[in-house]
């Protein structure tokens, strides 16, 4: 099992997940758009135990996400980075702050719903109008 | 438009709006974070909108992309104060980063002559459909495009001339 290495834009955070991601979402709600900066936050779903922090320590902000529960979101707050989100079922890791990225591709698409007109949206995943079964989500 | 973005622009920006007419529609806009510490007002229209797949953008985004409205940079006027982390990109230009220090919301990314507003950041993004992906040959083997943009394999001439 290969191990998933990753961390902030300045170096200040690092982290390794031991585990596979379980699923990667494209999520378009409007509350991780807000959080990526564009039509979608990308994340791999992984066991939260898997992932452990190596150095530095995160900067965090919990919020309502569209679907009523509370949304923790991690970044880096030296770079602004964002590195991990959680909603006490499922933790996440963006995808974007992995040290190499270009493999984990995309398996499900959600809350295409909320989605811009222009978003675009990965061909040969699962879509959902909303949020996905738990079951998907590696619960 | 400034001078600055003017000079930097060049021709560029005329024949971006010459191609791509939808991204000058939108002509005062407002935005800010997710927990509403920053607030913007912008008063001009972009002269593009990027989706970058640039290094840099991955790990500001964490997703594939950065994904930016360019505005005339004296068109910006901003209440609340952001963090700014200033690093270079893969241009190796010196770029300025700038994020709620409160909820981490991506707002800006500034060079001398441009000012990048994250898209997502305006309280409606829906007028601001993407009309360029710059920085292709770092995007990942997956990568996911809308149909109908100008592609780059590194900068545009947008930003080449800057």
């Amino acid at each position: 099992m290969s191990t998933l290495i990753g961390g902030c834009r300045c170096g200040s955070i690092r982290y390794e997940c031991l585990a596979e991601p379980s699923a990667v979402s494209f999520c378009y709600c409007r509350d991780c758009q807000k959080a990526s900066g564009g039509p979608f936050c990308n994340y791999a779903v992984v066991p939260a135990e898997a992932v452990r922090v190596t150095q530095g320590q995160t900067r965090s902000h919990t919020v309502q996400a569209a679907s009523g529960s509370a949304v923790k979101r991690e970044f880096c707050a030296d770079c602004g980075s964002p590195l991990f989100a959680s909603n006490g079922h499922v933790f996440v890791l963006a995808v974007g702050c992995l040290d190499d990225a270009r493999t984990i591709s995309p398996t499900i698409a959600i809350w295409l719903d909320s989605a811009q007109p222009w978003a675009p949206v990965p061909s040969n995943v699962e879509c959902f109008a909303q949020n996905p079964p738990l079951t998907l989500g590696g619960d | 438009m400034c001078n600055d973005l003017r000079e930097g622009l060049g021709n560029a920006a005329v024949s971006l709006r010459d191609m791509v007419p939808e991204a000058a529609t939108v002509i005062a806009a407002a935005g800010g974070c997710r927990c509403r510490q920053v607030r913007y007002l912008c008063r001009a229209a972009p002269v593009a909108v990027t989706l970058c797949y640039c290094r840099d953008c991955q790990s500001w985004s964490g997703g594939p992309c950065g994904n930016f409205a360019i505005i005339p940079a004296d068109a910006m006027t901003l209440t609340g104060a952001t963090k700014v982390f200033t690093a270079p990109c893969d241009s190796g230009r010196i770029m300025h980063r700038e994020f709620c220090p409160s909820c981490g919301s991506p707002l800006f990314a500034r060079t001398p002559h441009l000012l990048a507003v994250a898209v997502a950041s305006f309280d409606d993004p829906s007028p601001f459909r993407p009309t360029m992906a710059i920085w292709m040959d770092r995007a990942p083997t997956w990568v996911l495009l809308p149909d109908d943009v100008a592609r780059y394999p590194g900068n545009p001439p947008l930003s080449s001339g800057a």
